[in-house]
């Protein structure tokens, strides 16, 4: 592909709409409005009211055996609870139509089972679409997961060639790229040594070294950073984010909120196979956030608790805010929080676990305390308790937050809560009022940190 | 991989024989015959000469039994590679239909994760296993040379009877490998097909063994085309295979691989959901 332009062309891409456009930023507009000049179409990506409908209750396997296929049509087989075993249809996408036009980095994004991983499989034509119809305009490459064909018995150099082959590489292809991948890789003192000996890492580097060097116009990935240490991820991230400011266009699947903000210009978001929002990042973050508690993030504390299912052991009967001994709906940075939770133990039970979880706006969780943190002791005996937990003025900085109240008996997993980021739990909305002392001299400047810690200084003549 | 325009249509049924698609894999199709063969040859204890020794004990243990003891008929040749002929085609039939019963089954984990037309499986191995073949075909060579026997004009013919072999083990292969996704316990219904078709099948006798107005069932086995010619072109034994009897078991090979095919394309798009 020619990517000798420099002037950009925009405006001989056919009639791009100002709105979307002005969502690519400018250094990669040349490359996007050649493909799209290539292709005759602004967009990489249609699709079109596609649906995919599941058989439920046939099974717990999806497959089935001859034998019991000729077994249910004989005439002495006893017939099963019908109800029961009556197929039931289960729609894991339903009418999900959206474009991407060339060179947009979208971000893919909604909780398990939301269709997301459904919508990517059928892009990617591993699985067929019930319904509607996409097109995809572009030399595409799927990375649903790194290492696909990879085989233990087989060497590194034998694995490189399997598996770009299997990515969509010609031989001759790979062979030009082959230094560059074992170099890549950083192991190439192993690179002729079965893949079996290598260690989880080893194989995880030597399998993303192939994927990075992929050079497809259109890329669709899964939570491929999910896995393997730091390291590696921020590797991962960094080639994605060359490939995304190259001016290709990237479908990106993720729970890290944090690489979809720093990675996307846009955002879709998915729930019960259908699409929930589509656009602004930030908006969408917090759509998702929404739906994974099913509680808008406006809602009053109590409103919130009223959402919570019951639970044959525990209760929450009320949590309050306090600031300088007086409720608080917004808080004020710079003083004391006192969050106190009301609840009752209906039963005699093993340790009761309480804890609260503060969360940013993306999902990150900064901060997690336990009433026992310190072996102070926890409730056994059933009855009602309160537990009041501090936390010390400079702790927020002018951002919002999320609180999340977790209860678990040590016996039992975890107890009455609505889902949220990282298990049930109770989420609670904190907006926040800057009076605390972070920046407090530089009132203007923007808020980059997390939390607005203040430590004290010393200055003084040396 | 296409560089062009990708459509997905829920609508629009993908075409039965799509070459240019075909083509645009091969590199995955290069990739998995290499890995197979690789790996055989990696993980066997005494590697290549396996591939060796199974035909060779066979021919061993038939020739002492079918042409020692029980005296079948051998047309007019050595039994040894007489039967050693039966067994070369009957083994790759025997593997590509075996392999082809369980490859997608066992290729689960790239069939769920990556998009390319899943008849490049099953042909992989109808391509995988004439390496195995070639190899036996050139210890029968030596075999036949040792024994004075010189193939005849008529060996160039040799090259269709192969064709015939692989368009009927592929096609086999398709329906069979289809049919285990969706119904697993299809592999034993492979096993014991396997053992009964070996007996139906002229490779430890010659079709002259039936009585002559019974050997048109066994042209119904286009193996027996594929055997019976093999041993004609090679041995010179028995007869050119007659114009009906050929014609017969042709049709029935293009019928397989029709259907085959068919079967498999028509079930592909269900492969990622019920494997």
């Amino acid at each position: 592909m020619a990517i000798t332009r420099t002037t950009p062309i925009v405006a001989a891409a056919p009639a791009p709409d100002p709105i979307d456009s002005a969502a690519v930023p400018a250094a990669k507009a040349s490359i996007s409005a050649d493909t799209a000049l290539r292709f005759g179409t602004p967009y990489a990506l249609e699709a079109e009211g596609i649906g995919k409908r599941y058989r439920l209750g046939q099974s717990i396997d999806t497959y089935r055996t001859l034998r019991d296929v000729i077994a249910a049509r004989l005439p002495w087989h006893r017939r099963g609870k019908p109800d029961a075993d009556a197929p039931r249809d289960f729609w894991a996408l339903d009418d999900v139509s959206f474009k991407v036009r060339h060179g947009e980095v979208v971000g893919l994004i909604g909780h398990n089972g939301s269709g997301k991983s459904t919508l990517l499989k059928i892009l990617t034509r591993i699985a067929e679409p019930t319904r509607g119809r996409a097109k995809i305009a572009g030399k595409v490459s799927a990375l649903l997961e790194v290492g696909t064909g990879f085989h233990q018995e087989l060497t590194g150099r034998e694995n490189i060639f399997l598996n770009a082959a299997i990515l969509g590489l010609s031989r001759r292809e790979t062979e030009r790229k082959l230094d560059a991948i074992i170099d890549f890789s950083g192991i190439a003192p192993f690179i002729d040594t079965p893949v079996k000996r290598y260690s989880s890492g080893m194989f995880m580097r030597l399998a993303f070294a192939v994927a990075a060097h992929i050079d497809p116009e259109i890329l669709i990935v899964d939570e491929v950073l999910a896995v393997g240490d730091v390291e590696f991820q921020e590797k991962c991230l960094g080639k994605m984010g060359d490939f995304a400011a190259s001016g290709r266009t990237v479908l990106f699947v993720s729970h890290s909120m944090q690489a979809v903000k720093n990675l996307c210009t846009r955002v879709i978001v998915m729930d019960h196979g259908h699409i929930v929002h589509d656009g602004d990042v930030v908006d969408g973050i917090r759509v998702y956030l929404e739906r994974l508690s099913g509680v808008h993030l406006g809602e009053s504390i109590d409103e919130v608790l009223a959402h919570v299912p019951p639970d044959d052991d525990f209760s929450y009967d009320g949590v309050t805010l306090f600031q300088d001994g007086q409720p608080a709906s917004v808080v004020r940075t710079g003083t004391d929080l006192e969050v106190a939770v009301e609840y009752t133990v209906k039963r005699f039970q093993t340790g009761l676990r309480l804890g609260v979880d503060i969360y940013d706006n993306f999902g990150t969780r900064l901060v997690s305390s336990f009433y026992d943190d310190r072996g102070e002791g926890a409730v056994v005996a059933a009855g009602p308790y309160r537990s009041t937990v501090c936390i010390p003025a400079n702790t927020f900085g002018p951002a919002q937050y999320l609180l999340v109240l977790r209860a678990f008996f040590q016996d039992k997993r975890s107890i009455a809560g609505l889902p949220t980021f990282d298990g049930a739990g109770v989420p609670l909305p904190l907006r926040t009022i800057h009076t605390g002392d972070h920046n407090r001299v530089y009132p203007n400047s923007r808020f980059d940190a997390k939390l607005g810690l203040v430590f004290p200084w010393r200055t003084e003549r040396a | 991989m296409p560089d062009q325009v990708t459509t997905i249509d829920s609508s629009v049924r993908r075409p039965i024989i799509d070459v240019a698609e075909l083509l645009a894999y091969r590199s995955v199709l290069g990739a998995l015959v290499k890995r197979e063969l690789t790996i055989r040859y990696k993980q066997a204890l005494i590697g290549f000469a396996w591939i060796v020794i199974q035909p060779a004990v066979s021919t061993v243990v038939y020739t002492l039994l079918f042409g020692v003891i029980a005296r079948f008929p051998s047309s007019n040749t050595p039994y040894p590679v007489f039967v050693l002929v039966g067994v070369v085609f009957w083994s790759y039939f025997a593997k590509v239909l075996s392999d082809g019963t369980q490859c997608l089954i066992s290729n689960r984990p790239m069939i769920t994760k990556v998009y390319f037309p899943r008849l490049i499986i099953p042909l992989s191995h109808a391509i995988e296993a004439l390496v195995d073949f070639v190899v036996v075909l050139v210890i029968l060579f030596l075999f036949m040379l040792t024994l004075g026997q010189v193939p005849g004009r008529q060996a160039f013919f040799l090259p269709l009877f192969v064709l015939v072999a692989m368009m009927f083990s592929f096609g086999l292969a398709c329906l069979f490998g289809a049919l285990n996704v969706m119904y697993r316990d299809m592999k034993f219904l492979v096993v014991f097909g396997l053992q009964i078709g070996f007996f139906a099948t002229p490779v430890v006798y010659p079709v002259g063994f039936l009585p002559a107005n019974w050997t048109w069932v066994l042209s119904l086995n286009p193996l027996t085309l594929v055997i019976e010619g093999a041993r004609w072109s090679l041995l010179g034994a028995g007869s050119p295979p007659a114009l009906g009897d050929t014609l017969v078991s042709l049709a029935v090979t293009f019928a397989t691989l029709a259907v085959g095919v068919w079967y498999f394309r028509r079930a592909e798009g269900r492969f990622a959901d019920s494997i």
